[in-house]
């Protein structure tokens, strides 16, 4: 490769800059996004230019860390399975800033925040940091490297919600706290737990837990605290009020994190204890099932845009997880660029709902109708997040879900009755209600007379409009060309499941 | 070979889509620079498709068939299964993509001028030219994965046409008149979308089980191993049937056959072009083309294999078909507007293509006269149901109104119009010697041929079927065309407004449509005489060439000139039968429907089952509509309401009380209050007393450095492994 330090560089670089970018966004205000903006354009730009390698190679990098007390090492993989997830995580996020600008603008003059320069400043370093951190634990090669990018990011999105989000903040801010850092407690224990069995951080000496009898509890621990994450049924106390109430970029960015850093996790690490958990992975399939159908139904309920979003971002992330659990190579498979599909896909949903309020100050879909003939762009961005979602080409979604739910079924043929019927409904009724509410939402927000209420109605800034139509153009793009992604993370799989 | 190699060396399957989308993308672009060259534009991208498709009918020669050409890998399946992108190049395929081009090319110049003026053409003509891409696509795709990305696409364009009108003003809405419930284009548009994809869902389910043991999507594959894959499928007790019945389900929904079928009607809120070309003439066939595609799997299953579950497929659709046939055609007895009618009717006729090629598994001898039968109905359906949408439009677009008791006595005012669709009427109603007629009869055919007693009941249904389409043929004719003018008009006529014939842009598309139906017709009659020039033969023919390219073996029977004579006789039955209640009610008017239904006790009923669409409409909204909704609120108040967010709020209240406690008794306390003063006081202690300790003694001190170094020995000897 050119560099041999440039996973390093890629995680060191944003880092560093952090200081820098704090203190441009003290002088330069709400043009700082520029500076992030750039630099992350690069870097995803490289990512892109890397996924075609990893068809014959991958990057490995590693550091000595911690060599006195105990032997860790710092190292950074790029194989299959990081670089596409990066890749899209960081394409997402640098399209967020481009679209954060104007609607930031629109928060800090809400009134309940003063609106100074340093608003700006602390926000688009936190944003800085947090993306960057999410991209470093997907990159990480052990696992206390792993839980460290994984719990910096946490903390950066803990402050973005306290300080920059809507309604009660705090309030908020310490859910989404609380309940999260729970899950990390016990996705802790569960990464000790499993380190001292296998005497090694390193995530690819898993290979050798399912020896151990104890190994059970801790792959289980370590799925709970991702479950957190990802919201599953009983599990998701924070993510509606989190998801709605936060800035739509700062929204984008947590979907797009929950979901894409959870399979990450969920790909990475729960295929190695495939022979010990393999006896519950079909009740834990029925518990993404229960979610997928739960939050399904809850968005058919919900009035609020962004909370409609949320329920739906739950409902689909829960997809995932039930692919990661079939066990078969379909449906990690299908896991893993579902997960990408709905990476860029919520993001773009977020993003819409954040125009719909930038444009009509208003949440409420009840209060909306017929925005379509004002808000061109926004439908269009709206129906290609919605069919990447619903999985109707030619958006991304459609091979995502296809290959999944195949998953599924292969899964199920194998197996018990029980999983035979979790594939039927998730492969049936829950797309059937995904559809329902998603064309009743376009339904209700964008056809039929303009609501008159509405009648001033904000253009959209042309950035927040080019924001919406890369990620579209995204999820197009991968849809009609999906070997691009999909053949790397095939090479993955092959490896782990030979 | 690279993939443009592939795509030069025979162009025609591949542009016939390509193009079209290709258009599609740039219809918005050239909308920009100007409305007239978006207009050619379009009519020009719909040109080229149709002669592409043209291009492909010397392959139907077995000497250039071409049969199965994969481009490139699209993406790699687990274990190295590649999904290929490719097109099945076969007569089956060559037939229905001209039949879709050709259509869709004359559709298309119509509609230059019936949309003329709309101010959202771009959108228009992007959905249209995308669908014809999409469509094509489908119908050219060799194998599932292709044929469902076509498949959706063709959705969408039908969500996106049906709900073209989505500002919903009034005079938009569908249904009706009050006090029965109206729906606004948007709605429509968006139920058509839910329910076909209720279907969808099935027919995905159905490939994953397929896949699970085919081990691929490919059609050629799929048919050329079937043997083996049944068999093995087999060993799983109701399988079989579940696979096949779920397979049914895309078709179902995307053709409009009960249960699924109450989407198409609401399908007319969009523009007449629309629904002529999408929800008349070519969608609504794929599931048709789909159930033809992939019966010789279910015939090999049954008929090779002799698994009785394998012909679950062919009784099923038959059975659906027939069925459907039925509820449409006694729905369009009662309906008030003329594209509902035609709707209905639809929706009758594909129950017949349905019907045909379900008879085609039926007995071992009847599948290429069953396939056959289907094919040529989708066929000459296809031409008249489009001209007839085509002249609907010509009316609406007239006289102002969707409603034919709005209408009457407009034969005088649109003479052409009149006589194009009393031809393609006649070719509905299966008058001899127009085209439906020998569809129709070649239907009838299928099912002697079979004969055994269910296909005698499916029989007897079509052939009530086809005398109540005769009847509902003549009801909207006489309302549109004859009688007197009716109130509304004359207030048109009042407030100035004349009505006046079609543009020629309009009905000379309608007319070529008719020219070519009505060619179709003579020949039919011809070939009687001379077979070789038979439309029915030419299509059979095609069909055993596409099947003999795919290897399967026929058992053809030969159709004896009595099970002929028999059909005639029972279509004449038909024809004398439900001629004479037509005329009576409808044309003479000597007996007043209205009052003879309303005033009879066991008619009124009926009718008024009739007009509410049999009930089906209302339960289904009442169950997946309200019910849903309902469930999702009493869940929401239950659940997130009184379990989640009280759990959330307690364990932030409570995390806020124990920081509190916390606070104001160890921090205030104990920390600030008892270590923060004390430690100070420690400290100083704890230095001045220290002091002693420092003598100034070599061996003092070397014994502290002694018991620091054995702590870290400890230290390292325990943690670091030494």
């Amino acid at each position: 490769m050119m560099v041999n330090n440039l996973l390093l560089l890629v995680v060191l670089i944003p880092f560093m800059l952090s200081p820098i970018v704090y203190l441009l966004g003290k002088s330069l205000g709400k043009k700082v996004s520029w500076v992030v903006f750039s630099i992350f354009l690069c870097i995803t730009a490289l990512f892109a230019v890397l996924i075609p390698n990893m068809q014959h190679e991958v990057l490995y990098e590693e550091y000595n860390w911690v060599t006195s007390i105990i032997n860790l090492n710092f190292g950074l993989l790029a194989d299959g399975l990081s670089v596409p997830m990066v890749f899209t995580y960081l394409f997402v996020f640098a399209f967020t800033v481009l679209f954060s600008t104007s609607y930031l603008e629109r928060r800090l003059n809400a009134g309940d925040i003063e609106n100074n320069n340093d608003q700006y400043a602390k926000f688009y370093t936190f944003f800085l940091l947090y993306a960057t951190s999410v991209a470093a634990s997907m990159l990480a090669t052990n696992l206390i490297e792993f839980y460290l990018f994984y719990e910096m990011a946490l903390v950066f999105s803990w402050l973005l919600v306290l300080l920059y989000g809507y309604g009660d903040r705090k309030r908020n801010s310490l859910l989404y706290f609380l309940w999260t850092q729970f899950g990390g407690a016990i996705l802790l224990v569960g990464i000790l737990g499993s380190s001292t069995i296998i005497g090694s951080f390193n995530i690819a000496d898993l290979a050798h837990i399912s020896t151990n009898a104890n190994a059970f509890w801790f792959g289980l621990a370590i799925v709970f605290g991702i479950f957190v994450k990802i919201g599953a049924l009983g599990l998701h106390g924070w993510m509606p009020d989190t998801y709605a109430e936060s800035p739509a970029p700062v929204s984008a960015i947590l979907g797009a994190t929950s979901v894409m850093l959870s399979t990450y996790s969920l790909a990475r690490i729960i295929p190695y204890f495939n022979e010990v958990l393999y006896d519950v992975s079909g009740w834990l399939m029925l518990w993404a099932l229960l979610t997928i159908l739960y939050a399904g139904i809850m968005a058919l309920y919900q009035k609020d845009t962004k909370r409609l979003v949320a329920y739906l971002s739950m409902s689909q992330m829960n997809y995932c997880v039930l692919g990661v659990f079939t066990f078969v190579s379909y449906g990690v498979l299908g896991s893993i660029s579902y997960s990408i599909s709905h990476g860029i896909a919520i993001a773009l949903l977020f993003l819409v709902s954040g125009s719909l309020e930038y444009s009509t100050n208003t949440r409420d879909m009840n209060k909306m109708g017929g925005l379509a003939e004002k808000l061109p762009i926004v439908i269009l961005a709206t129906l290609a997040g919605f069919l990447t979602i619903g999985g109707v080409p030619p958006a991304v979604g459609f091979k995502s879900k296809f290959i999944l739910l195949s998953g599924a079924f292969i899964r199920g043929f194998d197996s018990t009755s029980l999983e035979l019927i979790i594939a039927i409904l998730a492969g049936s009724l829950a797309t059937l209600i995904t559809l329902g509410y998603e064309f009743r939402t376009i339904w209700r927000v964008f056809y039929g007379k303009l609501n008159l209420d509405l009648k001033s109605i904000n253009n959209l800034p042309t950035y927040m409009a080019i924001a919406l139509i890369s990620l579209g153009a995204l999820s197009i793009a991968l849809g009609i060309w999906p070997a691009y992604i999909t053949d790397p993370i095939e090479i993955f799989i092959e490896h782990i499941f030979h | 070979m690279n993939p443009i190699e592939i795509i030069l060396e025979h162009p025609g399957p591949w542009l016939a889509w390509i193009i079209p989308i290709l258009g599609a993308i740039m219809m918005p672009i050239l909308g920009k620079i100007n409305h007239k060259l978006r207009d050619y534009g379009a009519v020009f991208f719909a040109f080229l498709a149709l002669v592409s498709c043209i291009s492909m009918i010397p392959y139907l020669n077995a000497e250039h068939a071409l049969g199965d050409i994969k481009l490139i890998t699209w993406m790699t399946l687990p274990n190295g299964t590649p999904l290929e992108f490719g097109v099945l190049v076969d007569p089956l395929s060559i037939l229905i993509c001209n039949v879709v081009a050709f259509i869709s090319f004359l559709i298309i110049v119509y509609s230059t001028s019936y949309m003329h003026g709309d101010p959202h053409m771009d959108r228009y003509w992007f959905l249209f030219l995308y669908f014809i891409g999409s469509m094509l696509l489908l119908v050219l795709a060799d194998n599932l994965v292709m044929t469902l990305i076509g498949w959706e696409g063709v959705g969408l364009c039908s969500y996106g046409l049906i709900g073209y009108y989505y500002r919903d003003a009034k005079e938009r809405w569908l249904g009706g008149p009050p006090p029965t419930k109206m729906y606004p284009p948007s709605h429509a548009g968006m139920k058509a979308f839910v329910v076909t994809g209720i279907g969808d869902v099935f027919i995905l389910a159905s490939i994953f089980i397929l896949y699970q043991y085919a081990g691929t999507f490919n059609y050629a594959e799929l048919i050329k191993h079937s043997e083996e894959w049944l068999s093995h499928m087999a060993a799983v007790p109701g399988l079989i049937s579940i696979m096949a019945i779920f397979l049914l389900g895309g078709p179902i929904g995307k053709s409009a056959q009960f249960p699924l079928h109450e989407w198409l009607p609401e399908a007319m809120a969009g523009p007449t072009s629309v629904s002529a070309l999408i929800h008349a003439a070519t969608m609504v066939k794929a599931g048709v083309y789909l159930v033809a595609r992939m019966s010789p799997i279910f015939y090999i299953g049954t008929w090779n294999l002799h698994l009785p579950e394998a012909q679950v497929y062919f009784i099923a659709i038959a059975c659906i078909g027939a069925f459907t046939a039925f509820l449409a055609a006694s729905q369009a007895l009662v309906a008030l507007e003329l594209k509902k009618v035609l709707a209905y009717s639809t929706v009758s006729q594909i129950g017949y293509m349905m019907l045909g090629l379900g008879l085609s598994g039926l007995s071992e001898g009847a599948f290429v006269a069953g396939l056959t039968s289907g094919i040529f109905h989708l066929v000459s359906h296809a031409l008249f149901k489009a001209a007839l949408f085509l002249c609907a439009g010509s009316v609406i677009h007239s006289v102002e109104t969707i409603y034919m008791s709005n209408m009457g006595g407009l034969g005088k005012y649109m003479p052409i119009t009149k006589i194009l669709m009393l031809l393609s009427t006649l070719s509905l109603a299966g008058i001899p010697p127009f085209s439906g007629f020998w569809s129709k009869d070649s239907i009838f055919i299928a099912g002697l041929i079979v004969g055994t007693p269910l296909a005698m009941v499916l029989y007897l249904v079509a052939a009530i079927s086809a005398a109540l389409t005769l009847i509902y043929s003549i009801r909207y004719i006489w309302m549109v065309f004859y009688g007197d003018k009716s109130k509304f008009i004359k207030d048109l006529e009042h407030h100035g407004h004349h009505v006046h014939e079609a543009s020629k842009t309009m009905w000379i598309p309608i007319a070529i449509l008719v020219i070519v139906m009505s060619g179709v017709s003579l020949l039919g009659l011809v070939g009687q005489a001379i077979p070789s020039l038979n439309p029915e033969i030419f299509i059979e023919h095609q069909i055993d060439v596409t099947l003999e390219n795919l290897h399967v073996e026929l058992h053809p029977t030969h159709v004896e000139g009595t099970t002929k004579l028999l059909a005639y006789a029972s279509s004449a039955t038909i024809i004398l039968v439900g001629g004479i209640i037509g005329w009576l009610f409808y044309w003479t008017r000597k007996i007043n429907s209205w009052e003879f239904v309303t005033k009879n006790k066991i008619l009124k009923p009926i009718h008024s089952f009739l007009w509410n669409r049999w009930f089906l409409n209302d339960l289904y909204y009442l169950i997946f509509v309200q019910g849903i909704l309902a469930l999702g609120k009493v869940i929401f108040d239950l659940f997130e309401v009184k379990i989640m967010i009280p759990i959330s709020d307690y364990v932030a209240g409570m995390s806020q009380k124990i920081s509190k406690v916390t606070y104001s008794n160890i921090e205030e306390g104990i920390i600030f209050g008892k270590i923060n003063t004390s430690f100070p006081k420690l400290i100083l202690s704890v230095y001045q007393n220290f002091r002693k300790t420092q003598t100034g003694l070599l061996s003092i001190n070397i014994v502290y450095i002694m018991i620091l170094f054995a702590a870290m020995m400890i230290w390292m000897i325990y943690f670091g492994g030494l």
